[in-house]
């Protein structure tokens, strides 16, 4: 046969079929703070530091964004809520609850550091540490086996501009309204 | 090969509908047809368009490291200077593409003739790999078609496969983007990003417009998230000429195609084909326009290095009979190739898009039209393998 045995869609169609993918799990760790990295005596003191210091230099930046307080306060608890004004007026971010460390595969003792939040909503509702995409990382601190995406949460930085694209085409006179060929 | 006609199933537009092709129709004129279907042999199939496909495709390959050592070669081809490096450094590290078509001119017999390669924003994808595979399972169905009927269409399988091999390497979530407006364009990537789904990779999309610059020279979604990943059904050579385009080689974005693509998409690569391979029996004979070259002549092509759907394309055929189809692309340099004629059936000038995945050979979707440049206009009509 010179034709895929099969062809499906997932998205396009009215009537999707799911298939589940198998993702990748990795070993991390969990620390609500340096004290408690220091006291797992896995990592020394220093490595626990600057751990913490880099997740804690990246929190402002990448926590999950709202613009009501309330809104935030659902997902993370009263009080759990800090304003940050990044230029784009005054918005709500969790505080960072914890931090993770991921193991790259390959590289040993190589290890990255990132925020972690307390969401209430996260597990079905029993509560849990996530990323800053929103992500389930762990119902606790400590060890942890974890999804490697959830290692590898979205970074954010802050848009300066857009419409920086896709003026050729009405320039070149709407083509057929059509960019391929 | 040979065409035929056959009653359309009275309910493709529903169909359609249900798996979400919304382009069949543009502006009111027919674009998908299946009021005709074209049958080949196992043996035309095989020997006269996959094998050549193949192998032009291994032949333009074998072009990108010269072309990319040579400021000789990228000034042929008018690759702007700053993204000389970048564009090389794409193809050093070996950044993974996904997909092109080859349109070639074939009539049943004799070796089929390379027109261009679109490797770089080639359409027509969901058509010939999704949507022409359920109407010959379909007329199979209602005996319209005997169960023997077979298609040259491996493009899902080899599509998801290839979304599957790229996956570890590339940053997640992918970015699928076009033009917001192009329906066609639209549904290109909607059925792509539904591959990677398949693959198991995440995915977005954004309008192309909408594609935002961080403080940082990061593109960045309308969330602010960073952009890592980004299929873009957007022409490079757009992207290199508008506002953002010089952050793109300090962004850190991985594109899918990768920047070295936009080499195999320049029609410039057709004299370069020709000036290595002279005289290969898939290959026009080809030349780059220069300051000195006389008026076109009967039976000769001039096409824009950068052109698409067609466009600013003038042909004198060996009778003296000029064709011109008007366009945007009137600002780059030319190239001539050797007049080919394409094949007429029943009145219909016929190309053959023959599509490449990853590196092999995928199948073949047909575009008609009544003019000799086959343009945005064209109407795409189905296929069968039986002998």
């Amino acid at each position: 046969m010179k034709r895929s045995p099969t062809v499906r869609l997932l998205l396009m169609g009215a009537a999707p079929v799911l298939l589940t993918a198998c993702e990748a799990q990795e070993e991390a760790v969990l620390y609500k703070d340096a004290t408690e990295c220091v006291a797992a005596a896995r990592l020394t003191e220093d490595q626990c530091k600057a751990a913490f210091d880099h997740a804690k230099s990246e929190h402002e930046r990448v926590a999950p964004r709202y613009t009501s307080q309330a809104d935030c306060e659902t997902d993370f608890g009263a009080s759990k809520c800090q304003s940050v004004n990044q230029g784009a007026g005054i918005q709500y971010i969790p505080l960072m609850a914890a931090y993770a460390l991921g193991y790259y595969a390959g590289r040993p003792n190589y290890y990255q550091s990132q925020p972690l939040y307390y969401s209430r909503t996260s597990y079905d509702s029993s509560g849990g540490y996530v990323n800053s995409g929103g992500q389930q990382v762990s119902r606790t601190t400590g060890n942890a086996t974890v999804s490697r995406s959830s290692m590898e949460p979205p970074a954010r930085a802050v848009t300066m501009s857009r419409s920086g694209f896709g003026s050729s085409s009405s320039a070149k006179g709407g083509w057929g309204g059509s960019s391929g060929s | 090969m040979r065409r035929i006609a056959i009653q359309e199933r009275s309910d493709w537009r529903e169909t359609a509908t249900g798996f979400g092709f919304r382009f069949h129709t543009i502006d009111g004129e027919p674009y998908w047809d299946e009021s005709a279907y074209y049958a080949f042999s196992l043996r035309q199939i095989e020997e006269d368009l996959e094998d050549p496909t193949t192998e032009l495709h291994e032949m333009a390959m074998g072009l990108v490291g010269e072309i990319v050592a040579s400021e000789e070669m990228m000034d042929q081809l008018a690759v702007p200077a700053d993204y000389r490096d970048w564009i090389a450094e794409s193809w050093r590290r070996g950044e993974p593409h996904l997909y092109g078509r080859m349109d070639l001119a074939y009539d049943g017999k004799g070796p089929a003739k390379l027109f261009e390669l679109n490797y770089d924003t080639p359409t027509a994808l969901y058509e010939a790999a999704f949507f022409q595979w359920v109407w010959l399972d379909q007329q199979k169905a209602r005996g319209q078609l005997p169960d023997a009927a077979d298609q040259y269409n491996l493009l899902q399988d080899l599509l998801v496969e290839t979304f599957a091999t790229m996956a570890p390497d590339l940053a997640k979530p992918l970015y699928f983007s076009a033009v917001r407006d192009s329906l066609e364009d639209q549904g290109t990537i909607e059925y792509l990003r539904d591959c990677a789904e398949q693959a198991g990779v995440t995915t977005r999309s954004i309008a192309i417009e909408d594609i935002g610059l961080s403080t940082d020279s990061r593109f960045t979604d309308l969330e602010d998230y960073v952009i890592e990943s980004l299929f873009k059904l957007y022409p490079l050579e757009f992207l290199f000429a508008e506002r953002f385009g010089p952050a793109l080689p300090r962004s850190g974005i991985r594109l899918i195609e990768p920047p070295w693509k936009t080499l195999l998409s320049n029609k410039g690569i057709l004299p370069l084909l020709w000036q290595k391979h002279r005289g290969h029996p898939n290959l026009l004979e080809a030349y780059f326009e220069t300051a000195t070259s006389e008026a076109l002549a009967p039976g000769w092509v001039r096409k824009p290095l950068y052109s698409r759907e067609g466009a600013n394309v003038t042909v004198i055929l060996a009778d003296g009979s000029q064709h011109v189809a008007a366009g945007p692309y009137d600002d780059s340099s030319w190239i001539r190739q050797a007049a080919h004629p394409l094949p007429q059936f029943d009145g219909n000038y016929a190309v053959i898009g023959s599509w490449v995945v990853a590196d092999r050979a995928a199948g073949i979707g047909i575009r008609e039209d009544t003019t000799l440049i086959t343009r945005d206009t064209s109407r795409f009509v189905p296929h069968i393998i039986v002998d």
